[in-house]
């Protein structure tokens, strides 16, 4: 099935191969930290505490509503929205468009307002321009998503880099179709343990071939999120709007009506919930946003959930004052379009966020292959080359960061645990992952046993969190049980099995060393 | 209802898939297991893989067509990857496992049904032994560790009923029945 | 072999063919970094001329913008493909030049 002469397929090889061992270990640190925060939204209800209940917004939000936003000031009624924060309350977001007083640009000023949806009470309040206020994100997934989008470097090299990860992870897919021969055959291949090379290299065959439509596909939406905004948008608007990007990007939107602000009272939101909900087959509602309050012309627009056979939710339109149905809210321009149904594909796709934790697992399994298939990989291009002593260096320091990343991620939650009560993980969560490092790269000195003992430490470390989480005051699992916060059990559980597998190989690692003509003699009943 | 049909078609195609995986000569040769010897069902066993697909599309759930495509590739992926070898692994550690927990529980019941509980344990693992094919390929150590360490178990659990035939019964002070056992090994 | 000289522009094309395939890596990587991003992004800009605008009259600009990092992958791929160094040179100054056509006098 090759189609390559000799020389295109060296040059392939040589790309493929040459740069995805230096490129591989940022590829490697994209791809694992972002099968981890598929469960961002777990993951914060874990690290929080937080004992979240339902989804989307209960029947009833018109009356508390009408109640907290009577105070508001008038300038921040332009734009509300109405949604379920992580902690399980009802927030209120009043928004206006204010002139900032330090840069002198029209900013988004902002009014919170928490309200817990039993006794109605408000939580709690707070208000500043948007960049300046906390919106209660944990942490710990803040970050390691910052490190998945961006490796941590400032915008916008930090995308440009993610970008260039992506089109890589692209190019490795498709060279990877040209370069092999028998791609069909090989996905039932039989790995051969009886060396390390051919072991390295059906590993990598067997995950690449499995997983190598989704990685093309995870490949092309992650490198469009990183370069829509950095690279695509700017270069379209440079060449095509004269650089001008905001007339692009209202060339592409919904033009804003004319706001008359002659004063009329808002229609039910109960209602315009009820009504939306029987329009569609979403289930629940996941927020409300209401455009120009108590004016002629407010607009509401209800978001409801994606329905269960579909990716993507839909948002109704209803005018603000008669409550009548005025239609569904296009993405781009003002009906729906091609360009449109094609973007809204690439979320869902991405972030595997579209049916709960059955696609969410989904997508952390094949961020995982597709992980593995990086550094199989990249473990077998140095296994080729082990006699050089370079490349003999450089293959302990892919298994440092194989090893060392899930290291340094979870020693980063334990900080985050530990300085919790103290107030400031958002300071210590980067800093702890950076000082792992240098503790990965000292149990990394010895190539012989770095596998071994990173492995040691990631399960000590993996089985010790749960403990931690609950010792410093987090949910245990009965508690999680009863108020159904299977988040807490679900990545608890999840740590505790992987920690339970690392440990396991662990020993066997240990047990090989002592005895190593004995597992020797195994070998050929594989 | 709705995850149950995907999880349907899901478990569908990783049955094609798994006889696939099962029936594969190159495979199977690598792994010194016996050729199939009846006709291997390929393209029914591909229609097997691909029709739960169709079908989601042809019903236009598009999120569960993107589901079991995802999960069929990575569970795909999971049952190659592992080798019998591994299989084999895996099922004397469930079977010592099973073994050890029934051991410890049988050590409050009486000796006559824990020898019956042994007898059985041996049978289910020659059972499981034979459905797998390892018969062909011998135990592997640790089933080899296992076979000893339960005969041990046997003939001492056997000594010791002979010794209690012998006394019909012991009672203490209250009228309790109390048997003492042998460590357990 | 033809001479070449400064008024004959065969001997031109020829002394370009000799000068890329004498330094076949550095031309290589030019066409397939610097060269191939400049191909992509006229590409993305061209389409917005002959993409359909379609009812929302939005998707000849959403579609490229999409696309883009697709676009630049098979691009490069093609850049390490192309066995010929002059023919790649060509086609991506072709690819050049024809879009940036597009963007002048298309719009």
């Amino acid at each position: 099935m090759s189609f390559l002469v000799q020389s295109q397929s060296k040059r392939m090889l040589a790309v493929h191969g040459w740069s995805g061992t230096i490129v591989g270990i940022f590829l490697y640190i994209c791809i694992f930290t972002g099968a981890i925060v598929v469960f961002e939204r777990e993951i914060d209800i874990w690290s929080m505490g937080a004992v979240e209940t339902e989804v989307g917004l209960p029947s009833r939000v018109d009356h508390n509503f009408r109640v907290y936003s009577r105070d508001v000031d008038p300038e921040l009624l332009e734009e509300v929205v109405i949604s379920r924060a992580l902690d399980g309350n009802i927030s209120y977001r009043f928004t206006g468009h204010i002139r900032h007083p330090d840069t002198g640009q029209i900013t988004d000023y902002m009014r919170l307002v928490n309200v817990d949806q039993d006794t109605n009470e408000v939580v709690s309040e707070s208000e500043g321009f948007i960049g300046e206020l906390d919106f209660g994100r944990a942490e710990l997934s803040r970050f390691w998503v910052d490190v998945h989008e961006e490796l941590y470097i400032p915008n916008p090299w930090g995308r440009y880099i993610t970008g260039l990860l992506g089109l890589f992870m692209m190019f490795a897919a498709i060279s990877g179709i040209l370069l092999h021969k028998h791609l069909i055959q090989d996905a039932f291949l039989a790995v051969r343990k009886n060396s390390r090379l051919l072991a390295a290299r059906d590993l990598h065959i067997l995950a690449g071939t499995w997983s190598l439509p989704f990685a093309i596909l995870l490949a092309f939406t992650g490198a469009f999120f990183s370069f829509a905004t950095t690279l695509g948008i700017p270069v379209m608007a440079m060449l095509a709007f004269d650089g001008d990007q905001e007339a692009l990007i209202a060339a592409v939107l919904p033009p804003p009506a004319a706001v008359d602000f002659t004063p009329a009272s808002i229609a039910s939101l109960d209602y315009i919930m009820k009504d939306a909900l029987a329009r569609t087959d979403g289930g629940y509602v996941q927020s409300i946003m209401i455009l120009n309050h108590n004016t002629v012309s407010a607009e509401v627009q209800v978001r409801i959930a994606a329905a269960a056979t579909d990716l993507n939710g839909t948002t109704l339109a209803y005018d603000g004052v008669s409550r009548t149905f005025e239609g569904i809210i296009p993405i781009f321009g003002q009906e729906a379009s091609l360009g449109a149904a094609l973007f809204s594909l690439l979320g869902p796709l991405h972030f595997g966020d579209f049916a709960g934790l059955a696609s969410k697992s989904v997508c952390l399994g094949l961020g995982l292959a597709a992980a593995w298939v990086t550094a199989t990989g990249m473990l077998l291009w140095t296994e080729r080359r082990k006699e050089d002593r370079l490349w003999r260096r450089f293959n302990n320091w892919i298994l440092l960061t194989v090893w060392g990343l899930p290291f340094a991620m979870m020693v980063s939650a334990t900080a985050f645990f530990v300085t919790l009560p103290a107030g400031d993980p958002g300071f210590w969560v980067p800093w702890s992952f950076a000082l792992a490092i240098p503790v990965a790269v000292y149990l990394a000195r010895d190539p012989d046993h770095t596998q071994a003992r990173l492995r040691l430490a990631n399960a000590v470390l993996a089985i010790s969190l749960p403990i931690l989480r609950h010792l410093m005051g987090g949910a245990s699992w009965s508690e999680a049980l009863m108020s159904g916060a299977f988040a807490v059990i679900v990545v608890d559980a999840m740590l505790i099995i992987a920690g339970l597998i690392m440990l396991r190989k662990w020993r066997r690692d240990t047990a090989k060393d002592v005895t190593a003509p004995a597992a020797n003699v195994q070998e050929p009943a594989e | 209802m709705n995850s149950l049909l995907i999880w349907g078609t899901i478990l569908v195609s990783m049955l094609g898939i798994g006889y696939l995986n099962l029936t594969d000569s190159k495979r199977r040769r690598s792994h010194q297991l016996e050729p199939v010897k009846t006709r291997r069902l390929l393209w029914p066993a591909r229609a097997l893989v691909f029709a739960p697909g169709v079908a989601l599309i042809a019903m236009g759930h598009w999120a569960g067509f993107t589901i079991w495509l995802g999960a069929l590739t990575v569970l795909g992926w999971v049952m190659v990857g592992i080798t019998p070898n591994t299989y084999r692994h895996i099922r004397s550690d469930m079977i010592a496992l099973a073994v050890r927990a029934r051991l410890q529980v049988a050590d409050y019941l009486t000796p006559l049904s824990q020898i019956g509980a042994l007898v059985s344990q041996k049978v289910s693992t020659r059972l499981v032994g034979v459905s797998l094919g390892s018969r062909r390929l011998g135990p592997t150590p640790a089933d080899a560790a296992l076979v000893k360490t339960l005969e041990a178990r046997v003939a001492a659990l056997e000594a010791q009923v002979r010794e209690l035939e012998e006394k019909s019964s012991v009672t203490d002070g209250d009228g309790k029945y109390v048997i003492a056992y042998p460590a357990a090994e | 072999m033809d001479v070449v000289t400064e008024t004959n522009p065969i001997g031109i094309v020829a002394k370009i063919k000799h000068h890329l395939n004498s330094r076949p890596r550095t031309y290589r990587w030019i066409a397939a970094g610097p060269l191939g991003l400049i191909a992509t992004a006229m590409i993305i800009v061209g389409m917005v001329f002959y993409i359909p605008q379609g009812g929302a009259q939005v998707d000849n600009l959403v579609i490229p913008v999409i696309l883009f990092p697709l676009i630049w992958a098979a691009v490069f791929t093609y850049t390490i493909l192309d066995e010929s160094l002059p023919r790649l040179y060509l086609s991506l100054i072709v690819l050049i030049l024809a879009n940036t056509g597009l963007l002048v006098f298309g719009g």
